[in-house]
């Protein structure tokens, strides 16, 4: 069997496919192929590595099933995600804060423990919109009782888990993905997440309240290999202020 | 755990026979057993006093200074060794602990057996214990023993000793399980610990000599049941026949055993990369606290402003990298200044070029004068006229179809006076719609001016 060279344009078209996170190795024979090359050619995955590089992007997974996994250097990468880019350029300060968190309460909802995030043979189960809402509040819930605050306080300089707290969990009629609510920020950090290819569909519609969502091998990986010391280093950030 | 065995019991032997200073017991033990195994490929195995005789020869070669009485007495000591003498001819035991029950277990084997051949004469063999006390320490192969078995068997087939060849074409099978299992063992190994076995290394080569091996033993196999085919065909003896039948039906097993070596010689190497995926997620751990427990409760604790400089950081990382926008400035002006080309391609067939044809005047001036001059004799006789009456006397006085039409024409186009042709006659509407054969409309009445 001839596979493809260990070339530099090669190596571009792989870091090109990887930027298309729909698309993956089962589908595309190139794909796969050049990801074989990736692992077994050293040389070859310098070479990606660099140009990775070029683009402000790191590679932290590689495997012929699943393809490369690419993720932005830093937050100025043009390439990166940034808390403008999910629909929250018209929201308040708090719906702002209350949707970073509902990320978080996500990633949690789904990988609970650090041990369920470094074993692969562990699935995690699927998460419903009430559950990462529940996650979310139950802890919010449980630090305001904790530390009462003083009445004073504007709500923009008030910790996290007021801007949660001051959340209405749930809205009566309301069906869409709306930031006025605790379950609708969680939806929509979740219809995101399903754009980014981080999390599936499980079951049911999207409006469906009971819908299931279940975590993708790119959420683990993400989570795993850089997303989560950065998480803990914002968390630092926090026990160094007290 | 076999070979662990044997080398205990070994061991044992030298400690007890460790008097004979210089003579290497480890290796007088095993030159007996060898030499009963070679001696049953012609006969039931060896009698003991060729026993003795040969270790004799053999420490004497050792140790050129014993004497023939200390040679005889080193031999007794080996071979009463290994027939477990010490302990009364009983077999020997060995304490292993075994997995699956968790417990320790006793193992009990022989390594010689002292028995009678057919014609009644005691001849020491090695058991099948001896045979890998023999071939673990040779540090031999099973293929290479399966080799040495073969050539055995062929030779007590061609010397028709077929208990013996079924004897030996067991054990034959029974090495050819050994060596697939050696197989699954390795891949097994590298399965655990890819790290381990370096695979085109060691594994090529090995899967090369398993591959040679099978189809070596293929043909070995298939001239051996050749042999005991014909033989079975000559034999008449009933005891025979049926040994003859066992032993090819032992020799079926064996093949059957070689397929699945093959089956699993062929799938090693995809076993193998599998394993190395399994490898390549293999990481050290994280080693960093629990998402829920710890860091999620401190990240919420975050005052709204600085949790919102430091999201970035964390989305970024979360998110795969997203596509370049295309509302970038730059690239929205580049869009709007490329010029389009047209979407559909020009037609290809260009058509055909027709001849124009002129459509002839309905009214040629001939006409339209003789018309006029006929309207005009009309008009100069009285002094009204109308329209349709004058229609009707065109018709009457012959003018053609074409000339009647024009004369409609004139006639309305004199009902404007700027357009008037007919100097001193006037036109009014005259109320009531005529209808004629080709034309129809409102009634005209011609009249003289006043005053002429």
């Amino acid at each position: 069997m001839n596979g493809p060279e260990p070339s530099v344009k090669n190596a571009a078209t792989l870091i090109y496919k990887a930027l298309q996170t729909s698309l993956t190795t089962a589908g595309d024979t190139e794909y796969r192929e050049l990801a074989a090359l990736f692992r077994v050619d050293a040389s070859f995955r310098r070479t990606c590595e660099d140009v990775a590089t070029g683009f402000t992007l790191q590679i932290i997974d590689a495997s012929e099933l699943r393809g490369l996994v690419l993720v932005p250097e830093s937050k100025d990468s043009r390439f990166a995600v940034r808390l403008g880019d999910i629909r929250a350029h018209g929201m308040e300060q708090p719906h702002r804060a209350a949707l970073v968190l509902a990320h978080v309460s996500i990633c949690a909802a789904f990988f609970p423990t650090s041990d369920s995030l470094d074993d692969d043979s562990l699935i995690p189960p699927p998460v419903t919109i009430a559950t990462c809402r529940d996650t979310l509040y139950s802890l919010a819930q449980r630090l305001k009782d904790a530390n009462p605050l003083p009445a004073d306080i504007p709500l923009d300089l008030a910790p996290g888990w007021e801007a949660v707290c001051a959340l209405p969990q749930t809205l009566r009629e309301s069906v869409r993905a709306a930031p006025s609510s605790g379950a609708g920020i969680v939806k929509i950090a979740l219809n995101q997440m399903v754009e980014g290819g981080l999390v599936r569909l499980d079951r049911g519609t999207e409006d469906d309240p009971q819908a299931s969502y279940t975590a993708t091998h790119r959420l683990r990986v993400q989570l795993r290999e850089i997303a989560l010391r950065r998480l803990f280093e914002m968390a630092q950030l926090c026990t160094a202020r007290r | 755990m076999f070979q662990l065995e044997r080398s205990k019991a070994l061991v044992q032997e030298a400690d007890g026979s460790s008097p004979f200073d210089g003579v290497d017991t480890h290796y007088l033990a095993l030159s007996a057993l060898d030499h009963m195994m070679e001696a049953t490929t012609i006969s039931m195995g060896s009698m003991s006093s060729e026993v003795l005789q040969h270790v004799a020869d053999t420490a004497a070669r050792m140790r050129p200074g014993l004497t023939s009485t200390q040679a005889q007495r080193v031999a007794t000591a080996v071979l009463d060794a290994l027939d477990n003498k010490a302990n009364k001819h009983r077999e020997f035991e060995a304490e292993y602990f075994d997995a699956p029950s968790a417990s320790m277990r006793m193992f009990r084997f022989r390594l010689v057996q002292f028995q009678p051949d057919p014609q009644d004469v005691y001849r020491y063999t090695p058991t099948a214990e001896g045979y890998l006390v023999y071939l673990g320490m040779l540090d031999l192969s099973p293929e290479d023993s399966q080799e040495l078995m073969e050539k055995m068997l062929d030779l007590l087939v061609r010397r028709g000793r077929f208990e013996a060849a079924l004897d030996i074409a067991r054990r034959a099978r029974k090495l050819s399980i050994e060596f697939r299992q050696l197989i699954s063992d390795k891949l097994q190994q590298a399965y655990r610990a890819p790290s381990s076995v370096n695979w085109s290394k060691e594994m090529q080569g090995r899967l090369a000599e398993a591959r040679k091996h099978v189809g070596d033993r293929q043909a070995e196999d298939f001239r051996m049941e050749q042999a005991v085919g014909d033989a079975l065909h000559e034999a008449t003896e009933l005891r025979t026949r049926e040994n003859l039948v066992q032993l090819r039906e032992t020799l079926r097993g064996a093949g059957d055993i070689r397929m699945k070596l093959v089956r699993d010689i062929s799938a090693s190497n995809e076993l193998f990369i599998a394993a190395q995926k399994a490898a390549f997620r293999a990481r050290r751990p994280m080693g960093l606290p629990d998402l829920e427990s710890t860091i999620f409760p401190n990240v919420m604790q975050l005052h709204s402003p600085v949790l919102l400089a430091e999201a970035d950081n964390f989305l970024c990382a979360l998110y795969p990298p997203q596509p370049l926008k295309v509302f970038d400035l730059n690239t929205a002006f580049t869009i709007l200044r490329e010029t389009r080309t047209d979407d559909t391609p020009p037609a290809e067939d260009e058509g055909e070029l027709e001849q124009f044809i002129p459509v002839p005047d309905p009214f040629p001036k001939a006409l339209v004068d003789e018309t006029r001059n006929w309207l005009a004799a009309k008009f100069d006789t009285d002094a009204t006229w109308q329209a349709d009456f004058l229609l009707e006397l065109a018709r009457e006085d012959g003018l053609s179809a074409a000339a009647q039409r024009c004369l409609v024409f004139i006639l309305y186009q004199s009902f404007a006076q700027s357009e008037n042709t007919f100097e001193g006659m006037a036109a009014r509407k005259s109320g009531k719609e005529f209808i004629l054969d080709f034309v129809r409309g409102d009634n005209l009445e011609f009249f003289k001016k006043d005053g002429q």
